[in-house]
Order: structure tokens, then sequence, then C-alpha cells
């Protein structure tokens, strides 16, 4: 990556990116059922909204992958990439904890342009040097390239929840549960971690909000901060449908390109 | 060496002593009462034990209709108890019973109960119905029991008047 190293410097780069944690389109996995008492059919919705668990604009659902208890792929039924929401369905059909997650990688390049109109570019990283090279045609000053993993997850156990799914990938940002995802209760404290690209993630904020935002003046977003070994202890005030939004920014491998990991997960509260 | 076996055989019938001594009886009516609805389903039930720490000590009934789609309705029944259970369990599960009264009684003798240490225990009672209502009841107790006692609780809809008399 000769070029960007030519091309950006690393002080322009620090600029880059808003944060976007806490803000508008909310990106979202969220399941029909939890908890199952025997095995069936689980459906899911991914949208991106503003107002949880209210679809606006269908998320792509290519990069979905679900594990079963037993560490095995699950092929998913029922696909169906609607206006507002993408949709999918599994057959939960072995006891314990089904993993199911859309994990997604992009590339980033802002600019301006010589008339000092913003261009911009999204794509895979097979797309980036010919995107590179166009940017640098036509840009006028910096060109801002980020590295963007995300992943959303959710969590779905027939009978007794299992742990062999929980097993942290030790790639991009994760959830490490010390408390298992389909054991919350109101009342209770859950003890998470999340780990980057295996390490303990220090510092972190972690945004946690209740579905229904549609029907509250405001999302009531709490916000918690991960400490020193990445954990966090989430105390739950009430049942309902929950998502819960990480997102951590640093370097590329590449020189001078940034980074973000985002990692969402639904998760669902019980009353008692 | 002789010493030693000695007092680990005292010690053995000291604890079986101790554990044959803990006696007692539940004897629990309960009413399912008749509700005015346009659909009516006969409710989930169960009942069981639990220690201080909430855990399951003794499951002691559970009547459903064989389906089970549903029993996780019984949350707190199904986070303690059912989860872990494989059903149909003899002695313990049943058939799923209409508006009505009820009487059950469990004693030292039943292979659940005969489970249970000295100390403070909730009998916990939760119900569940189709379209309808969940109810929980809990009811303390110290077990073995060595005093007679009567104890009352009621539920709002789902479950009707229960009491509750321990017998030593």
């Amino acid at each position: 990556m000769n070029i960007l190293r030519k091309t950006l410097p690393a002080a322009v780069l620090s600029l880059l990116l808003i944060p976007t944690l806490g803000c508008a389109h909310m990106r979202w996995l969220v399941p029909s059922n939890t908890v199952l008492s025997e095995p069936g059919a689980v459906t899911f919705d991914a949208s991106i909204s503003n107002n949880v668990f209210f679809p606006e604009r269908a998320f792509p659902i290519d990069g979905v992958t679900v594990i079963d208890p037993e560490g095995n792929r699950v092929e998913v039924s029922n696909t169906l990439k609607g206006m507002r929401r993408s949709v999918f369905d599994i057959e939960a059909e072995k006891e314990g904890t089904y993993r199911v997650a859309i994990g997604a990688s992009f590339y980033f390049i802002r600019y301006k342009n010589k008339n000092g109109e913003r261009g911009g570019w999204r794509g895979d990283e097979a797309g980036l040097n010919a995107a590179l090279k166009e940017a640098k045609d036509n840009a006028d000053g910096d060109i801002q390239v980020t590295e963007s993993h995300s992943r959303l997850e959710t969590f779905v156990t027939v009978g007794q929840p299992s742990v062999e799914t929980l097993k942290p990938l030790g790639r991009g940002l994760e959830l490490k549960a010390s408390t298992h995802p389909n054991d919350l209760y109101a009342g209770e404290t859950a003890h998470f971690t999340f780990l980057l690209n295996g390490e303990p993630a220090n510092g972190l904020t972690v945004s946690v909000i209740a579905g229904g935002t549609r029907y509250r003046n405001n999302t009531s977003a709490r916000t918690f901060t991960t400490d020193k070994t990445g954990n966090v202890a989430i105390d739950w005030q009430q049942a309902g449908m929950y998502l819960l939004e990480v997102e951590a920014e640093g370097k590329s491998s590449t020189k001078g390109v940034k980074r973000r990991d985002s990692y969402i997960v639904t998760l669902e509260v019980l009353p008692e | 060496m002789r010493l030693l076996l000695i007092a680990s055989v005292l010690i053995h019938s000291l604890l079986f002593a101790s554990r044959a001594a803990l006696a007692g009886e539940l004897n629990i009516d309960i009413d399912i009462p008749q509700l005015n609805v346009a659909e009516y389903h006969r409710p989930y039930f169960a009942l069981w034990v639990e220690d201080e720490k909430g855990q399951n000590s003794a499951h002691l009934q559970l009547w459903y209709d064989g389906e089970t789609r549903w029993l996780h309705h019984m949350r707190r029944w199904w986070r303690r108890v059912g989860r872990d259970a494989t059903l149909p369990i003899d002695g313990v599960t049943g058939a799923t019973r209409g508006p009505g009264g009820y009487q059950l009684t469990f004693n030292s003798k039943n292979s659940e109960l005969s489970k249970l240490a000295p100390g403070k225990y909730d009998l916990v009672i939760e119900v569940s119905r189709e379209v309808g209502g969940r109810e929980l009841i809990r009811m303390p107790f110290e077990w073995p029991i060595n005093n007679a006692r009567t104890e009352t609780a009621a539920g709002e809809i789902e479950l009707g008047n229960i009491t509750l008399t321990l017998n030593p």
C-alpha cells in the first residue's frame, strides 16, 4: 500500500471519522425467539433504523453465519430482502445455544474534489486500489481511508443454555460473555467482556438501548465503559429486547488507514 | 488406623441418623379457579422447592398437556427447573387439570423431598395458561418440619386460595 503512504499523512487521517455510537441509523438483527423449550423455527429481521426495533432500511444478510450448539454451520432459509428489512429463518433442532451473526467488512474513502464537492467510495478490499486511484485523480487535498468491520449478533437457546458457541473467535471486536446471553433477567447483573482481536478492550463505551424507542421521547440509552480487563457489568432494570453497541477505533494494519470495529448484539432480558 | 475407621463409621452412622430423622409432610390444597373467558385452556402448573439461593431443591409436580412447546412460559420454573429436566418424570409429571380443588401431599418418603438438607426453603407454585396469564406464589417453610403449622396464600387470577399445611 505504497500509494497510501505517499498520499495520506497520518495527521490527516487522525481527523477522519466521527464516531457513530449512539447516533441515528442503528443496525440490528432481531430474533423472533431467544428461548425455546423444544426445537423449532426462529425467524430474524435485519434492518437499519433510527427506532429500535422498527425496520427502515433492509440490512444486507449476505454475510450471515449461523452456528449450532455443536459448532456446525446451519443453513438459513426463506431469505428475503424486503424494502425495510431482510429476513431469514433457521430450524433450531439441537439442544443448546445457537450463535447467529452477520459480519461485514468495508473500506470507505472520502475526499473533496477540485470543485469543493465531496467524493466518496464504499466497497470491499478487492476494489480498494482502483477506488484509491480514482480518488487520487480527483481529490484536491486529503483523502480519508477507513477500514470498517462490523458484527451483528444474537443468540437463541433450545432447552439448557450451552457455551460451545460463545467461545471468542479472536478477531475483530466481540463479546466474551461470563453471563450467558440467553440467561439474562431483570433485576440481575450481567458480566460481559469485550475483546478486540482476542485482547481485552479497555475504555470502550458500551451503549445499551431498550427496544420500543418509538414510544419514548428519547433513546434512554445507558452507557457503560469497559475496564482494563475489558469488562462491564450491566444491571438489567427491566425486561425487554435490548440493543447493545460497542465501537473501537484504531489503526489498520495498512499504514495510514484508520480502522473501525463495531459489535452489535441483540439481547433479550426476561422477567423471572 | 483403627481409630480412624471407628471414627468414620461413627460419622457415617451419625449422618445417616440425622438424615433419616429429617421428617415432615407438606399438604397443599390448591384451587384452580373457573374463569369466564372466551377461550379457555387448562393451565400449565408447576410446584417445586427452592433453597435460599433460589436453586431448585425438589421438583414435586408438573401438570402439562404433553406439549413441551409452551413450557418456558412458566418462566421461573423453566429457568430453575425445567430446562435441566428430562420430561416426563415418573411421579412428578401429569396431565393438566381443569378448574377445581386439588390436594397434593408430599412427605419425606418422596424421593425429591428426602434430598432436602435442613434449612429454609420456599415452596413455589407457578401457573401459566395459553392465551391467559401467568402467576407465581411462594410459601416459606423450614425443613425438617418440627411443628404443625398452616399457611395460606391466594392467587389473583390464575390461582385461587392455597393452603399449605405443614406436619412434622
